[in-house]
């Protein structure tokens, strides 16, 4: 090709994928760099609002008797403090350093589904927005980041302070969820080819292994946080112990989804430090597969230890040593990891910059609270120091030393990809010492005083108790600190205007991402990668050269959409070319519609409500059908001599994996749910509280009906397999309306047999459940009324099945989950019950 | 059993997974034994839900030890007589790795939620 020629190429390339100008452009974005970056400001300004309230909390707490803040305001505080710090800051960030990674590391052009990225983020937004306008009311949510109940209850905390936090926090969990979606899709799918799973960047295992930890870790705090809500909106019984609720449950579920939410908060800050110290060890990390099996078993481990925050409530003895077997058990694979990053320094030849200066503080700092988690770990010492400040000590190293050092490590380590500039060498180091010291003189007098007693939570102390000259110092400590990361925000922020001119890859990196010239181009690589490596850029030279030129694969803007080479997910063979949608209004919308529905059902207006939820499935109906070209043809050209297939022709479609991905997170919603009912179950005396009433004709035949929907839903599909497109709208709709059939059947039958949800919790229970399965029986029949649509207009056939397989798999997802409830609601009882 | 396949990325988690079952069995057991009176009645000196407790470790050992099994099969199949492995062999020997390592990990964490078991009485409290 031409010079000429390339340029034209390039220049086709950078309008297909840049944001449209002005405003309306970044209104409209979808990039993951510009989504990530937003991700990435939002969490830096949201860390500088829950540091600017623990400040004032350790001015309250600097003297005994103080009245800085009145006990009213510290509870809201110390609240908001946690909340903000892990909600609405710690896990986004994270979010925010992989979506602009990984597509990079992996040597894709953008995530899979860029819109699904943006709509997160107005969720995180408004939901940020929200918790925090509960100021303005007055109604700060007070209760603790932990939010238990009976003190969350109605009769406890009658105001909206805790609906802002249950609603508020939810709204931005979307954004996690989100983004595990599409972070786990984008590692399977869209790596650069010859990238197989042995070859993937370490950064990858722990972002992927994360994106699950939030599939199945996130979940239990949603559903936890609906069933709070709609017992203290409507009057349901859940943690009411006089009507056979139990307030611990609300404990289990949250801390069921807490303390993973701990690892998917240190997992990918580790997956930084080990690219830092491959980069600055200069050679690959020594035992990768070892670190692959750490992380993995650490995933899994994580989600054995959430009772060892409910040592001091009083469950019996062997079911807590469980939990203490498995805390300690998760130290091991914890600490293969660091052992395998020390090993690597130790054999590499260090090269003592900046980032790797933070993961000498992460190695200190991490491993310290660490060691107090093993300490914790054990219940006779947990009962000792429960709830004392010992607790906010080992909590804040093991999340300031594994979250924030390496985050910062990070920060310094790609700022020359981001901004094509480096940072001050001086500057960055006086940052990194403040941060050091401040924080060590922090948190370290908190061992002692929490050893000598002294509460957390609580707004003062006696003088007595002789901590007041260690609270002093944490104070003044705690100052430094806070003025350190700022001079680190302020450094970073200097150096895209003011920094050195960089070179590109300045710490001569080997992954994927450091091939990239500065500023980054929108669409990443002009030509996509070949990798025949781990280390691409040490061991296959000229390929920066070779993928920053227009005419490898996908190299040619002949399409005129936005295109992502789609490969096999353990080989990264290519298998598909995955287009993609560009700028767009509807996630603005989207997250516009759910601010305004949970506004208005906050403030008790539930039509006004419902007319937003009308909005809401509009919007989303409209963005399925403009979801990535459906008028693609079957193949497309991905390269000189390539052809390959569109995602809708594809087996591994992203669709199809995102489904699969959204159904592991809807099962562990309703696997809380059920774990909720036999939970209440287990604790009451007797079970229904009132003796069952009818029998099981009705129940039964509605489960005919329901059995007989997914029986035609098979039918329709065999017949686009056939290709008749008819019998496939007549399957289609035949299910539909045999689901309908069954949804008013089965609820005639419940309002027969069951008394109204406020009377117990049993009954709470039951309509919960069954409410639970109808939302998704009118989602099915929602997308069975799209994809009857899309077959009439001729968008699906025997070959671009990708609609027709998504419906099918959802609707055998729907009827599987209502026939569990189902046994649950209509067997359990008259057997075992 | 030929879905079971230590080349899979699924087949490397299946080891966690049957950790992860085991500690929800011997949970709910205990549990139910508690809050219940389930199992309570005692069976050559220790009670039946002990027993149970002990019958799901063997099962989960036994299953861990076919998952173990099947990656070092898929191990010793990619053992190449001299020459170097090319991308795919270098990719089974990784994932047939993990599996078998997994594996042991998993047995070892079973191991380790079970011991307390024959330490403390059921409920005490």
């Amino acid at each position: 090709m031409s010079a000429a020629g390339q340029d034209a190429q390039l220049a086709a390339l950078d309008r297909i994928w840049r944001n449209s100008p002005g405003l309306v452009g970044q209104l409209t974005a979808v990039n993951h760099g510009t989504i990530a970056y937003r991700f990435i400001v939002t969490g830096l300004v949201f860390m500088l609002i829950g540091g600017m309230l623990a400040m004032f909390i350790r001015l309250q707490l600097a003297w005994p008797g103080n009245e800085v803040l009145s006990p009213e305001r510290y509870n809201q505080f110390v609240t908001m403090h946690g909340t903000t710090m892990m909600f609405l800051f710690a896990v986004p960030v994270m979010e925010g350093f992989a979506m602009y990674l990984i597509p990079k590391m992996l040597g894709s052009r953008d995530l899979p589904f860029p819109r699904l990225s943006a709509f997160g983020y107005w969720c995180y937004l408004f939901g940020g927005i929200f918790l925090y306008s509960s100021f303005l009311f007055d109604a700060a949510p007070d209760g603790g980041w932990f939010m238990y109940v009976p003190l969350t209850s109605k009769v406890f905390s009658p105001g909206m302070s805790v609906d802002f936090w249950l609603i508020g926090v939810t709204f931005a969990e979307i954004a996690a969820v989100t983004a595990a979606v599409e972070l786990i899709v984008a590692i399977l799918l869209t790596r650069a080819p010859g990238m197989s799973i042995q070859r993937m960047p370490l950064f990858a295992w722990y972002i992927l292994v994360t994106a699950f930890m939030i599939a199945l870790g996130f979940p239990p705090l949603i559903l936890a946080s609906i069933l709070l809500e709609i017992e203290r909106a409507f009057g349901f019984v859940f943690f009411d112990a006089a009507r056979g609720g139990d307030p611990l449950l609300w404990q289990h579920l949250f801390w069921l989804f807490g303390h993973p939410e701990v690892y998917i908060i240190f997992l990918p800050a580790v997956g930084v430090v080990a690219m830092v110290v491959q980069t600055f060890a200069r050679i690959p990390a020594i035992g990768y597969t070892w670190i692959v099996l750490a992380v993995l078993s650490v995933g899994f481990l994580s989600f054995g230890l959430w009772v060892h925050h409910m040592f001091a409530v009083g469950i019996p003895l062997l079911a807590l040593s469980f939990f203490s077997a498995a805390s300690m058990a998760v130290a091991i694979p914890t600490g293969v990891q660091i052992f395998a990053f020390i090993a690597t320094l130790w054999s590499g030849k260090p090269w003592m910059r900046v980032p790797l200066l933070y993961v000498m503080g992460f190695f200190v700092v991490f491993i310290l609270g660490g060691l107090t988690g093993v300490m914790l770990a054990l219940v006779p010492f947990n009962w000792q120091v429960h709830d004392t400040h010992f607790v906010v000590a080992h909590m804040h190293y093991v999340l300031i030393g594994g979250m924030m050092f390496p985050m910062f490590a990070g920060l310094y380590y790609w700022l020359p990809l981001a901004s094509g500039r480096l940072p001050s060498e001086a500057l960055s180091r006086t940052g990194f010492w403040m941060v050091m010291i401040g924080f060590n003189l922090t948190f370290l007098p908190m061992h002692l005083t929490g050893l000598m007693g002294l509460p957390r939570r609580v707004y003062t102390y006696n003088p007595q108790m002789g901590v007041e000259w260690l609270n002093l110092l944490s104070t003044a400590a705690g100052f430094v600190l806070a003025f350190g990361i700022l001079a680190i925000l302020v450094d970073a922020g200097l150096c895209f205007r003011h920094g050195r001119k960089a070179a590109r890859n300045p710490w001569h990196a080997g992954s994927l991402e450091w091939a990239l010239q500065s500023p980054v181009p929108m669409y990443n690589f002009a030509s996509i990668p070949l990798v025949a490596s781990r280390n691409p850029l040490w061991d296959q030279p000229g390929i920066a050269e070779r993928a920053a030129q227009p005419g490898g694969l996908l190299g040619t803007a002949r399409h005129g959409h936005r295109e992502l080479l789609g490969t096999g997910i353990v080989s990264a063979q290519p298998e598909q070319v995955i287009r993609i949608s560009s700028s767009s209004w509807l996630p603005l919308l989207g997250g516009l519609s759910i601010a305004l529905l949970l506004a208005c059902f906050i403030i008790g207006q539930y039509l006004l409500a419902a007319m937003f939820l009308v909005a809401l499935v509009a919007v989303f109906g409209r963005w399925l059908w403009t979801t990535g070209d459906p008028t693609a043809a079957p193949m497309l050209e991905a390269g000189p001599d390539l052809q390959l297939p569109s995602q809708y022709a594809a087996r591994n479609a992203p669709g199809w994996w995102a489904l699969v991905i959204t159904l592991l997170i809807d099962g562990s919603l309703f696997a809380s749910l059920v774990f909720a009912y036999f939970y209440l179950w287990l604790g009451a005396p007797v079970w229904p509280p009132t003796g069952l009433a009818g029998d099981l004709l009705v129940p039964g035949v509605a489960l005919l009906l329901l059995l007989g929907s997914e029986a035609a839903m098979r039918w329709g599909l065999a017949g686009n397999r056939a290709d008749v497109a008819a019998r496939l709208r007549l399957g289609v709709l035949l299910a539909a309306l045999l689901g309908s059939m069954f949804l008013g059947l089965h609820a005639w039958a419940l309002a027969g047999s069951v008394a109204a949800p406020q009377t117990h919790a049993y009954a709470s229970l039951v309509w919960t459940l069954a409410g639970f399965h109808a939302v998704h029986a009118v989602v099915g029949i929602l997308i069975a009324a799209f994809v009857w649509l899309r077959s009439a207009r001729g968008y699906v056939d025997a070959v671009r099945n990708l609609e027709p397989r998504i419906l099918a798999g959802f609707w055998r997802y729907m009827v599987g989950q209502g026939v569990i409830a189902w046994l649950v609601i209509h067997v359990f009882p008259r057997t075992l019950g | 059993m030929t879905r079971l396949n230590a080349y899979r990325l699924t087949e490397m988690a299946m080891p966690a997974v049957v950790w992860a079952a085991h500690f929800v069995v011997v949970y709910s057991m205990a549990g139910l034994a508690c809050g219940q009176g389930w199992q309570r009645e005692r069976i050559a000196g220790l009670e039946a839900v002990t027993w149970l407790m002990v019958v799901a470790t063997i099962a989960a050992w036994l299953v861990l030890a076919f998952i173990a099994w099947t990656g070092w099969r898929g191990r010793q199949a990619t053992r190449s007589a001299g020459q170097p492995l090319d991308n795919i062999q270098v990719r089974k020997r990784f994932l047939s790795t993990v599996t078998l390592a997994m594996a042991a990990i998993a047995a070892m964490a079973v191991l380790f939620t079970v011991i307390p078991v024959f330490l403390l009485p059921t409920c005490a409290g």
